[in-house]
């Protein structure tokens, strides 16, 4: 009976089309980042130098981050830019320009209803960010030190290939963005200067391929195929950049406000959330969860609009 | 209150780090960082 009263006041206040309006303003950032960067990897940042800002900047913060202590330079920029982004805006970023949550976004509309992960097992299985983050901050750090201090050649060559940054190594965003597209390229032109080929001589080239390319690729099917049935699984669980971001998101000047004047407690908030965040079990009066991105479903999901942005 | 202390701690580290990345010229770098992160993207196939 409440849920119907719940139902029958959100539809008075038109709610989907206030939903239509946040998520619209939501999708037209997204596409506009995944634009930047899909421009910049077409190599047009010669052409347009400024497009390596926002991409190097602070999307690929972290893959910067890598990949500045393998060289070894004082990794100060990507720190900055961690920094100051989410201290001021908190984890928007992963709501509003990530390109992997946008198509993780996407795909997750595939499916009307999503798997659901217990408690439990949601509990335990996002800490795996924080032991791959940690994992990754180990590897890098030891390896600037070592280089600083004029020894880590050896150590970079048993790195192999992941050297200069292990996470972009085997990141799904990578596979998609640049491994598969090259590929192709690769293909394209090995096909239209070779000609037809026997069955076993193709075999043989496939075997010839590395295995660290199919490692890749399963990992970024693993990645398109539970982003299908649990909307951002992989920010939830897996991407060390969330986790970072996760950690510094407790001290964020942005957050969400909850006005218990007008709260109901119907859990619609809770419910749409794709980043399962317990909101009504936080505080009211300001909330900054690790895990919330500021993605503002939950503001579309009330009924009786009792959440909104706080900003400081 | 405690947290606007540290979000405030974090916010002078993180104006620091920026204009120390400007005074030594890091934004002159990131073509080149750019371009290391788009071959460590890339595998060869035989």
């Amino acid at each position: 009976m409440a849920k119907k009263r719940v139902r029958k006041e959100g539809k008075a206040k038109k709610i989907p089309k206030k939903r239509l309006k946040l998520r619209l303003l939501r999708l037209l950032s997204q596409l506009s980042f995944l634009s930047l960067f899909l421009l910049a990897l077409v190599n047009m940042a010669p052409l347009m130098p400024w497009l390596v800002l926002p991409v190097s900047t602070p999307y690929s913060a972290f893959s910067s981050f890598q990949t500045m202590l393998s060289t070894p330079i004082l990794p100060l920029l990507p720190t900055a830019s961690i920094l100051l982004f989410t201290i001021l805006l908190g984890r928007s970023l992963c709501g509003w320009v990530c390109p992997s949550g946008f198509i993780q976004d996407i795909l997750s509309e595939v499916k009307r209803k999503h798997t659901t992960i217990t408690p439990e097992t949601h509990s335990w299985m996002k800490n795996i960010k924080y032991l791959i983050l940690g994992a990754i901050l180990l590897v890098s750090c030891s390896l600037a030190l070592s280089l600083t201090l004029g020894m880590g050649d050896p150590y970079k060559r048993a790195l192999g290939v992941f050297s200069t940054a292990p996470y972009t190594t085997l990141s799904p965003e990578a596979t998609i963005f640049i491994l598969i597209p090259e590929s192709v390229k690769q293909l394209q032109q090995w096909m239209a200067t070779s000609p037809l080929i026997p069955l076993e001589q193709l075999w043989a080239i496939i075997i010839q391929i590395p295995p660290f390319f199919y490692v890749r690729l399963v990992i970024a099917a693993v990645f398109i195929v539970a982003s299908v049935y649990v909307p951002r699984f992989w920010c939830l669980y897996f991407c060390p950049m969330g986790a970072l971001m996760a950690v510094l998101n407790g001290f964020s000047l942005l957050g969400m406000r909850r006005d218990i004047t007008k709260c109901t407690r119907v859990r619609a908030c809770v419910e749409k959330c794709p980043m399962r965040v317990r909101i009504l079990d936080l505080p009211w009066e300001k909330f900054n969860d690790p895990e919330c991105t500021i993605c503002l479903d939950c503001v579309d999901a009330c009924p009786k609009k009792a959440l909104k942005p706080n900003f400081p | 209150m405690e947290r606007r202390v540290i979000a405030t701690v974090l916010l002078m580290f993180g104006l620091t780090s920026l204009a120390l990345a400007i005074y030594l010229n890091q934004l002159g770098l990131l073509d080149e960082i750019t371009a290391l992160l788009f071959n460590v993207g890339k595998t060869s196939l035989p």
